[in-house]
């Protein structure tokens, strides 16, 4: 049996009228990189901070290693937590930030000069040990701030929006290093972000959530390759959405009908009823350019605009008065250039398009 | 004539340089981004011309006007912060008529010009909604609306986008160029997003230390930095550093401790022995690359991201990391943790750093 760090089961958190947590359920293996993502106001940081110990839940129950925690107080959780404002303080050094953990623990002195030593030369802070954290980069200052929550030995680490206050040059970086140390101490880490990026680049699995709930919990190639509904096909800003009717199906795949043409959709795993307004979604990079012959699956537009991000190109592609379809390029793929107003007809395969439900 | 011009503009604090020798011309309609880290000068600069600061030597010209000692109110270059900072008890038309309301504009005419700028930016259902019930991209747009009731001659944004999550942050920035472009009106923007900048910038000044080190078109910035400095803060360069062995024509043969390779001579023309840098974009790298014109190195693999589209891979040649990112159109390449492999690019590909190594 998979051992579980932490399990949430049913888990519902009100604020007054507002629900910000609805009924939540979700188990979190041991050592699993679990991010939470969503947009402001999700509920993500309420579920956090019950894990935490900060909130507690008015239904349902949370367990960590087993033990239901619903009554336990945050410090004997066996949890840590980094705060998006590194939460360090000022008037001690780096080694006395570091150690503050292990003196409110009463840990001998010759106990704690040991580990903390080892810690900050785990951390790459060895040579910054008298420094104050105003003396510390931004970068600097996170690396103190995980010394400090991990130096008590957690089982879980806590990360609340821990990058938003950093410089996106440093970022990545960052990114990095914390996926590094996750990956060195074999320690269950919940972060939580509004960013999809960081989610995609570190997380084993992302639980997108909207409104207290969870749309989806999957790898990141899930949730991107195989969103399961509109919200999360929408929350990467990376799809084109057809609205269309549900015309008729044949084994796994459908045949969606609108003004624009038909389009078929393979690898359905379940079949609309007939009849029925469906959308489907295909991700702007699963688009190219048609030969012109497709009866199927065929958009005819002008090109009304190019955004370029570093090597990436989207091109705009306006179909009628309303409607834009994007499709994204590299520039290592060497695709033709466009003029402004050119004509350009884009298709895709049916298996890259998606049915949501 | 020039919308703004500053000459050898300097500023210090206390015996600190804040900004040094500034020479920069802002032409009428452009979108101008100052690109740089924090503490490269680059929010001195903003306010030195948006009279916040006066300059300690050097001058600055507005329309050929000497403006140095202009006050900020009477200068028509507002600023657009990055809380937008909008009037939380007056309402959205209330906010763009602000201005106009303390110049003793008539009702009549702050009528005018505050419906045609609703309908400009889109946000004329709005008009008699406050602050707190707009989404941030509405509430930018008043934001806009205010600074731009004035007909200002140039419009300031300091990192107006800074507090937004990635998705929302580059389509609020498309959106800021589109209406850039709408009204031709001169945008200078603050930033330390490099993708920003390249994204929408008619121009981009990069700025290091309080001085400009490059400036040029993002095309140029992108593919051709000048010194070592502005391609790490791009980030999307390999390094090469090695010596003048040989010319040819407009080619030098550079050695390096990957191999021999040949490299286009570009602006500058070093002399034989002397030691050079060249960089080559990470989507100019090539994995096992076939044709003629190629130089050519064997690197070992060291690892492979794929984070949404794009797929990033590195490889290790003599101590030195290499990276190459394509597109997941084009495919996944698995490879063995160090694995061999060749890695090439097109000499022309190649770009040799004109400024400091």
């Amino acid at each position: 049996m998979k051992s579980f760090d932490i399990i949430l089961e049913a888990v519902t958190k009100r604020f007054g009228k507002e629900t910000a947590v609805n009924q939540l359920s979700v188990k979190i293996p041991r050592g699993e990189y679990l991010c939470m993502l969503g947009p402001s106001g999700c509920g993500k940081t309420t579920t956090l901070r019950m894990i935490a110990g900060l909130l507690q839940p008015d239904e349902g129950n949370i367990y960590l290693d087993t033990q239901r925690v619903n009554d336990v107080p945050p410090n004997e959780r066996n949890t840590a937590t980094v705060f998006q404002s590194f939460a360090l303080f000022p008037h001690l050094n780096v080694w006395q930030n570091t150690e503050f953990g292990l003196k409110m623990r009463h840990i001998s002195k010759s106990e704690r000069n040991v580990k903390v030593s080892a810690m900050l030369a785990q951390m790459g802070l060895a040579k910054m040990a008298l420094k104050m954290p105003e003396e510390l980069s931004m970068g600097e200052r996170q690396r103190v701030a995980l010394a400090k929550s991990l130096i008590i030995e957690p089982r879980v680490l806590l990360l609340d929006e821990p990058l938003s206050s950093i410089d996106v040059s440093l970022k990545n970086k960052i990114l990095i290093d914390l996926r590094e140390i996750h990956d060195r101490l074999g320690l269950t880490f919940i972060h939580v972000t509004h960013d999809p990026e960081e989610a995609m680049a570190n997380a084993d699995r992302i639980m997108l959530m909207r409104k207290g709930t969870i749309q989806q919990l999957d790898s990141p190639w899930e949730i991107f390759n195989r969103p399961k509904n509109k919200f999360v096909a929408g929350f990467f800003q990376n799809s084109n959405i057809i609205e269309g009717v549900a015309e008729r199906s044949e084994g796994e795949s459908v045949l969606v009908v609108n003004d624009l043409g038909r389009f078929k959709v393979s690898g359905c795993g379940q079949i609309p009823p007939l009849g029925k307004k469906v959308c489907i979604a295909i991700r702007h990079d699963k688009v190219r350019l048609a030969s012109g012959k497709e009866s199927r699956n065929r958009i005819d537009g002008k090109l009304i605009g190019k955004e370029i991000v570093g090597a990436v190109i989207t091109y705009i592609v306006s179909i009628n008065d309303h409607r834009t379809f994007k499709f994204q390029s590299h520039m290592s793929l060497n695709t033709p250039a466009f003029d402004l107003n050119e004509k350009i007809s884009l298709t895709w395969d049916p298996l890259d398009a998606i049915l949501l439900t | 004539m020039d919308e703004l011009r500053l000459e050898n503009a300097t500023k210090e604090y206390a015996g600190l340089i804040a900004v040094s020798g500034i020479n920069l011309s802002v032409r009428k309609g452009e979108y101008l981004f100052i690109l740089g880290p924090s503490g490269s000068g680059k929010s001195v600069l903003l306010r030195l011309i948006a009279g916040l600061e006066i300059p300690t030597s050097g001058s600055i010209y507005i329309r050929d006007i000497r403006a140095n000692d202009i006050p900020p109110h009477n200068r028509n270059i507002p600023v657009v912060f990055q809380d937008f900072a909008l009037f939380p008890h007056l309402t959205v038309r209330e906010n763009i008529e602000y201005g106009l309301r303390i110049r003793s504009i008539s009702k009549e005419d702050r009528r005018i010009k505050s419906t045609a700028l609703l309908e400009l930016l889109n946000i004329r259902d709005m008009a008699s909604k406050k602050p707190h019930q707009l989404s941030i991209g509405q509430k930018q747009r008043v934001g806009l609306g205010r600074a731009l009731a004035l007909e200002p001659s140039v419009l300031l944004l300091d990192e107006p986008l800074g507090a937004l999550d990635a998705n929302l942050h580059i389509k609020m920035q498309f959106e800021l160029k589109q209406i850039q472009k709408n009204l031709r009106v001169t945008f200078l923007q603050v930033t330390h997003n490099q993708s920003d900048a390249l994204a929408v910038a008619d121009r981009i000044a990069v700025m290091n230390q309080g001085h400009i080190e490059q400036i040029g078109s993002p095309a140029e910035i992108f593919s051709a930095p000048s010194s070592r400095f502005v391609a790490e803060l791009l980030g999307n360069n390999n390094f090469f550093i090695g010596k003048v062995t040989g010319k040819e024509d407009e080619i030098f043969k550079v050695e390096t401790n990957q191999g021999r390779f040949i490299v286009p001579a570009g602006e500058k023309s070093p002399h034989m022995g002397t030691d050079v840098a060249f960089v080559v974009r990470h989507d100019r790298l090539l994995i096992n690359p076939k044709g003629s014109g190629l130089n050519k190195l064997k690197a070992q693999f060291k690892g492979r991201t794929v984070r949404g589209s794009l797929v990033n891979y590195e490889f290790i040649c003599e101590d030195q990391t290499f990276r190459i990112e394509t597109h997941l159109s084009a495919g996944l390449l698995g490879f063995q943790s160090g694995e061999p492999a060749l890695l090439g690019w097109k000499f022309f590909h190649g770009h040799l750093l004109p400024g400091k190594i």
